[in-house]
């Protein structure tokens, strides 16, 4: 039995809907229902439905064997796995964004609100450039507007939000989409499964 | 003595066992104090995982830590001329990265210093073998050699920031990472095939081996295939090959480890138990000119898998008042446990306790209550 985890969500939907075509379904997943757990005896697999940001733990710690998870989230907390397919669903990037109108005063720290602590940490050691973290879980497009931060390091997919909200790209960081990942001792005991899963997802993604 | 062992958690157990076996083989236990001299964690950073130690002042002034790693001591303090065996079980500390907390990790582990042939590396190899499969039935080691994928890396022009770059993209197996960082630097199709076969090579040691030589052109890449290939050999011929894997995605510490390294994982435990390899670059660094092999085992790791539950805290529970014959209790219970049972008597049951049988002692007798 391969343990699968996915993000709840949009993403974690086109995510299953791959691995049903490519012949892993679990018919329990199309119920509407409040399980976390879906087990298809039949095919070998079990689907777990967890937060986005906890993929990775449940992959690295073993409690899933593979999962879905988003660069973006990997970059952030750096887990110790196998990122084997780049699934080019959910693409998008890192970048940072300021108010409309906004020019960065160099002289002083700069104020960066952000989900993603560790990647504007070391993106802006790289610039050699001072900062103070404000370490926020959501809305973080409120903070320059609010003056809370001077800019904000989040995901940016179409910009719409930013858009809405008077806001504006000033650096791409990395691009982020959603990653095939496995867990470094699964994968020597069921690798011969996850190799076939890869190579079966590799093929969809090209013919789409 | 049977009787004796089975008091003790499976972990222990499997302690107990690998350091009789490593005795056996000839290596002898290695005791270090808790505190080393920072300046040799300072002077190492890259060989340890993670650079963070706790350190302080002694009443002299010197700066200390307490031991992230014990080889590093054992690699500083072994000076003789001829070969060097020692075995460790030992408390280090580290950093945690999930929580970002110390935390003291229990660690077993055996080193060779010396010269090293054929013969030194198959024992060291059958040993973390053996360690492995004193764990659980199903295990797997697998190798990967230092000299293949720097020879293979260095062939094909990848060096410097991009080479560190590819080799934490291996680490991961990341293909599309690899192939990614490769042409952007302007590696040809064919070297950037090259370079990204390395993450996908992995399996079984013959037909890896194979594949491996496909890809392999310099001196160097060749010159560690064939070592890899000659100790397959010996420990097909002595039946040690069904558990073994080759994996070119290893890449741990990879500025110490030269030649041969490897890691150990048994069946369902998520992270790797075991990992080792040839050091000789680290014996470099103190001035010798001799070769190092070893390996470590994570016991904290290997205990949390082994953990047997217990049903019970105690067989038997005794309640008894004050004022009660002492002797006769006394007796009572020592009676009960030269059957083998455990016994605790109190005057009062604590609350939570888990008990198989509850006995009053009243007026000279044990008198059986209902089970709770």
């Amino acid at each position: 039995m391969l343990t699968i985890a996915l993000p709840k969500g949009r993403l974690g939907d086109k995510v299953y809907s791959l691995f049903a075509k490519i012949g892993y379904d679990c018919r329990e997943m199309l119920e509407d229902n409040r399980k976390l757990v879906f087990t298809s005896e039949q095919n070998g697999v079990r689907y777990l439905l967890v937060k986005p940001s906890d993929v990775a733990i449940y992959v690295e710690h073993g409690a899933a064997d593979i999962g879905v998870v988003g660069k973006d989230v990997l970059l952030e907390s750096e887990p110790d796995l196998y990122e084997l397919l780049d699934l080019k669903l959910g693409s998008c990037h890192l970048a940072v964004a300021a108010k409309n109108g906004y020019v960065e005063d160099e002289e002083s720290v700069l104020r960066v609100a952000t989900k993603y602590p560790h990647v504007a940490q070391s993106y802006y050691e790289s610039l050699n450039r001072q900062i103070e973290i404000i370490k926020l879980n959501g809305s973080i497009e409120l903070a320059p507007i609010l003056g809370l931060s001077d800019v904000i390091v989040d995901i940016v997919e179409t910009g719409t939000t930013l858009k809405e909200n008077n806001l504006f790209v000033m650096q791409k960081i990395v691009p982020s989409s959603a990653r095939l990942v496995a867990n470094k001792s699964s994968y020597k005991f069921k690798g011969a499964m996850i190799d076939r899963i890869t190579a079966l997802l590799k093929g969809e993604i090209a013919n789409d | 003595m049977t009787a004796l062992t089975s008091m003790l958690q499976k972990g222990e157990r499997v302690e107990l066992y690998l350091r009789r076996l490593f005795e056996s083989f000839g290596y002898k236990k290695y005791r270090m104090s808790k505190f080393e001299n920072y300046d040799l964690y300072a002077e190492n950073k890259s060989f340890l995982k993670n650079e963070s130690i706790i350190t302080f002042h002694d009443l002299s002034g010197k700066l200390m830590a307490l031991k992230p790693d014990v080889t590093l001591s054992i690699v500083k303090n072994a000076k003789g001329a001829s070969a060097e065996k020692y075995y460790y079980v030992d408390k280090v500390f580290r950093l945690q990265s999930q929580n970002r907390e110390y935390r003291e990790i229990a660690q077993m582990g055996l080193e060779y210093i010396g010269p090293i042939g054929l013969f030194e590396t198959a024992e060291v190899v059958s040993l973390a073998l053996e360690s492995l499969s004193a764990i659980e039935r199903d295990y797997v080691l697998e190798f990967s050699h230092m000299g293949f994928v720097e020879g293979l890396l260095a062939g094909e022009g990848v060096t410097g920031e991009l080479r560190e770059q590819v080799l934490t993209a291996l680490s991961q197996k990341n293909v599309d990472e690899i192939t990614l960082l490769c042409s952007r630097a302007g590696l040809s199709s064919e070297q950037v095939e090259r370079v990204a076969a390395l993450a996908t090579l992995g399996g079984s040691y013959a037909e890896t081996l194979a594949k491996a030589r496909g890809i392999s052109r310099t001196l160097e890449t060749k010159a560690a295939l064939s070592e890899l290939g000659v100790l397959f050999e010996l420990l097909d011929e002595l039946k040690l090959s069904s558990n073994l894997r080759l994996d070119f995605s290893i890449t741990n510490s990879v500025d110490y480890y030269n030649g041969l390294i490897f890691n150990g994982y048994v069946e369902g435990l998520p992270r790797a138990v075991l990992s080792g390899g040839r050091y000789d670059n680290l014996l470099r660094r103190f001035g010798r000119s001799t070769s190092a092999i070893g390996f470590a085992l994570y016991l904290d790791e290997v205990e949390r898998a082994l953990r047997e539950p217990k049903d019970y805290d105690v067989d038997y529970l005794i309640l008894h008042e004050e004022g009660e014959d002492s002797a006769g209790l006394f007796r009572a219970c020592r009676k009960l446990i030269d059957q083998g049972y455990t016994v605790t008597a109190l005057r009062k049951r604590p609350e939570g306790l888990r008990c198989k049988k509850i006995c009053r002692f009243q007026d000279g007798v044990l008198k059986e209550e209902t089970v709770c």
